[in-house]
C-alpha cells in the first residue's frame, strides 16, 4: 500500500519535470540566439553532443582522419 | 577448482569474450574479401576508405545480427512521442539482449560461486532502468544539450530507489562494479596508441603535456589548499575534469576503488559543466576573433567529453572541428595511462599501513587486475591497428570491429550507471557536497586547464609549428 502510493506520487511528478525541462530547451533554444544556433549546426551535421568517447561519434572520426590526412 | 573467481577476474574474461566475437565475426572473417577488395579499388582516383564503407556491404549475416543486437536494441530518437522510439526490432532485439546479458552475467554468478536466481530476478530492475534511461537521452531536445544515457540511468536509479525503494531480494544485480570494469576491458579497445601522431607534435604537447600537470595540480590543489577529506573523491573529479570526463571519471574510479557516490559527483559536475561550455566557450571564442585552429584545440583540450568538443568545434567551423577532435582523441589515449598510474600509486601509497614497507607480492594481490585487461586490450588492438594498415584498419577496426564493441560498451556503463542510481542513498550523495569543495575543485581546475592550454595552443601552433598551422 505505501509502495504504491509512492510509485503514484512519484511517477507522475518526474513525468511532469521531464515535459517542463523539454520545454525549458525549446524555449531557450528560441530565445537564447546562442543555443539556437549551436543546436542548429549539431542537426545539420548529426552531431551528438553526448557521446562518451571518440570512437562514439562518425563525426569525430570523420574529423581526425581529415586532420592526420592534412598534416601527415 | 573449489576458489571463487574475483570479480575482476570475471570482468576480464566478459570483457575478452566479447572482444573475441568481435575479432572473429569483424576482422578475420571478411579480411580476405576485403583486403582483395580493397587493393583494386585503391587503384582508382579519389579511394578513401570512407567512401569504400559506404559503397560496399563487407560485414557478414551474424555480424549484421551483432550489430543489430547491440544497437537496434536500444529505443530510437524522438521527440514528442516516446512510443515512436520503439518498433518490433527494438522489442526483438531488447528480448534478446536480456536474454544475452542474463546468460553472460549469469556465468558470471556461478564463476564468483554465487546464487544466479536472485541475480537474474535483480537484473531485470537494472536492465529496465539502463533501457529507460537510453530513452530519456535519445529524446532529441536532451541530446541536443548533451544530457546522455549515462546522466538518465544514474537520475532514474536514485529516482526509484529513493522513493519507490528496492526490495532486499532485488540487491544481488546491484553488481555496479563487474558492469563498469567489463565495459572498461571493451573500453580498452577503443584506446588506440597510434593515433597519437595524428596532428604531429602540437597535438601531444597541448594534450599530453598539459592534461597530466593539470591533473598534478588540480589532485594537490584538493588536498592541500580544499582539504578534501576523500583522496578518491579528489582525484576522480581531477581526472574527470582534466583528461575526457566521464570515461576517465569512470577508469580512474574503478583503478582507485572510489565509492560509487564518489564516482556519481564527478559524472555530475562533468556533465553540467560540459553542457555550460560546449555553449560557451565557442560564442567566447567567436567573440573575441580568435584564429579556428587555436579556438579548436583549446576547446579539445578543456572540454571534458568527446560529443561535446565536436559540437563545440563545428559550431566555429570545420578546420576547428578537426583540431578540436583530434586534440580530444590524443587526450583519449591518456586514460590507460592514467587509470595504470593511479592503480599502481593508490596501491603501493595511498592504500599501505603506516610505518610498513609495501612487498611487491603485497602489490600484485591488492593491485586491480582489470586495469591489465583493459590495458592488454588497448595494446592488441593497437598492434592489430599498425599491423594492417591504415586503409584496412579504419575499415575493419574502426569502422566494423569497434562500432560493435562501443555500442556494447554503451550497454555496459548503462547497466553500471543504472545499478549505481539504485544502490545510493540521497543522503550520501549530498554528503559528498558539503562545503561546494567538488565544485570548487573542478571550477579551479578547469579555470587552470584553460589558461595553460589556450597558451600551449598557442606557442605550439603559432610559434613553434606554424607550418602545421597553415597544413590544417
Amino acid at each position: 500500500m505505501h509502495f504504491s502510493r509512492r510509485a503514484l506520487l512519484t511517477v507522475p511528478l518526474f513525468l511532469c519535470a521531464l515535459v517542463l525541462l523539454r520545454q525549458g530547451i525549446v524555449v531557450a533554444t528560441q530565445q537564447v540566439p546562442l543555443i539556437g544556433r549551436q543546436v542548429e549546426v549539431m542537426q545539420q551535421q548529426d552531431i551528438d553532443p553526448a557521446a562518451l568517447f571518440y570512437t562514439e561519434s562518425r563525426v569525430a572520426l570523420r574529423a581526425i582522419r581529415q586532420a592526420d590526412a592534412r598534416v601527415n | 577448482m573449489n576458489k571463487s573467481w574475483t570479480e575482476d577476474l570475471v570482468a576480464i574474461l566478459l570483457g575478452t569474450v566479447i572482444l573475441a566475437i568481435a575479432l572473429l565475426v569483424f576482422l578475420l572473417a571478411p579480411l580476405g574479401d576485403v583486403s582483395e577488395s580493397v587493393e583494386q579499388a585503391s587503384l582508382m582516383a579519389g579511394f578513401s576508405a570512407d567512401n569504400w564503407m559506404a559503397d560496399n556491404e563487407f560485414i557478414s549475416g551474424t555480424g549484421e545480427l551483432l550489430n543489430s543486437l547491440a544497437n537496434s536494441s536500444r529505443p530510437g530518437r524522438w521527440s514528442t512521442n516516446p512510443f515512436g522510439a520503439f518498433s518490433l526490432n527494438t522489442l526483438t532485439f531488447g528480448i534478446g539482449m536480456l536474454v544475452f546479458f542474463i546468460a553472460l552475467f549469469g556465468a558470471g554468478t556461478v564463476l564468483m560461486k554465487e546464487k544466479t536466481g536472485p541475480f537474474i530476478k535483480g537484473f531485470l530492475l537494472v536492465y529496465g532502468v539502463a533501457l529507460a534511461a537510453f530513452l530519456l537521452g535519445n529524446q532529441q531536445e536532451f541530446r541536443d544539450l548533451g544530457l546522455g544515457y549515462q546522466l538518465w540511468a544514474i537520475i532514474l536509479g536514485l529516482l526509484v530507489s529513493n522513493t519507490i525503494g528496492i526490495p532486499d531480494f532485488l540487491r544481488p544485480a546491484l553488481k555496479h562494479e563487474l558492469y563498469i570494469k567489463t565495459g572498461l576491458i571493451m573500453l580498452g579497445a577503443e584506446v588506440l596508441f597510434g593515433k597519437i601522431l595524428a596532428i604531429g607534435l602540437p597535438g601531444i604537447f597541448v594534450a599530453w603535456i598539459v592534461t597530466p600537470v593539470v591533473l598534478i595540480t588540480t589532485f594537490w590543489f584538493g588536498q592541500k589548499v580544499l582539504k578534501i577529506g576523500s583522496k578518491t573523491l579528489n582525484i576522480t573529479i581531477s581526472a574527470d575534469m582534466s583528461v575526457c570526463g566521464v570515461s576517465a571519471a569512470i577508469a580512474t574510479a574503478a583503478a582507485c576503488k572510489a565509492s560509487k557516490e564518489e564516482l556519481t559527483t564527478a559524472v555530475g559536475l562533468s556533465m553540467v559543466f560540459t553542457s555550460v561550455m560546449m555553449i560557451a566557450l565557442p560564442a567566447f571564442i567567436t567573440a573575441v576573433g580568435m584564429p579556428e585552429v587555436l579556438g579548436g584545440a583549446w576547446i579539445g583540450g578543456t572540454v571534458d567529453a568527446t560529443g561535446a568538443v565536436v559540437a563545440a568545434g563545428a559550431f566555429l567551423g570545420d578546420t576547428a572541428l578537426n583540431v578540436a577532435a583530434t586534440i580530444k582523441m590524443i587526450q583519449n589515449i591518456l586514460i590507460g595511462v592514467l587509470a595504470f598510474g593511479v592503480a599502481v600509486y593508490w596501491t603501493a601509497k595511498v592504500d599501505k599501513t603506516a610505518d610498513s614497507e609495501v612487498t611487491a607480492a603485497e602489490i600484485w594481490t591488492r593491485f586491480p587486475k582489470f586495469v591489465l585487461g583493459f590495458l592488454g586490450a588497448s595494446l592488441v588492438f593497437s598492434l592489430l591497428y599498425e599491423i594492417l594498415g591504415d586503409t584496412l584498419a579504419v575499415i575493419l577496426v574502426e569502422g566494423a570491429a569497434i562500432e560493435f564493441t562501443s555500442d556494447m560498451r554503451g550497454w555496459f556503463f548503462a547497466l553500471a550507471f543504472g545499478s549505481i542510481g539504485l544502490s545510493t542513498n540521497f543522503k550520501e550523495l549530498r554528503s559528498q557536497f558539503s562545503g561546494g569543495k567538488p565544485l570548487i575543485l573542478y571550477a579551479c581546475g578547469q579555470s587552470l586547464n584553460l589558461c595553460l592550454t589556450l597558451l600551449m595552443a598557442w606557442i605550439m601552433f603559432y610559434k613553434v609549428f606554424p607550418g602545421i598551422t597553415d597544413a590544417l
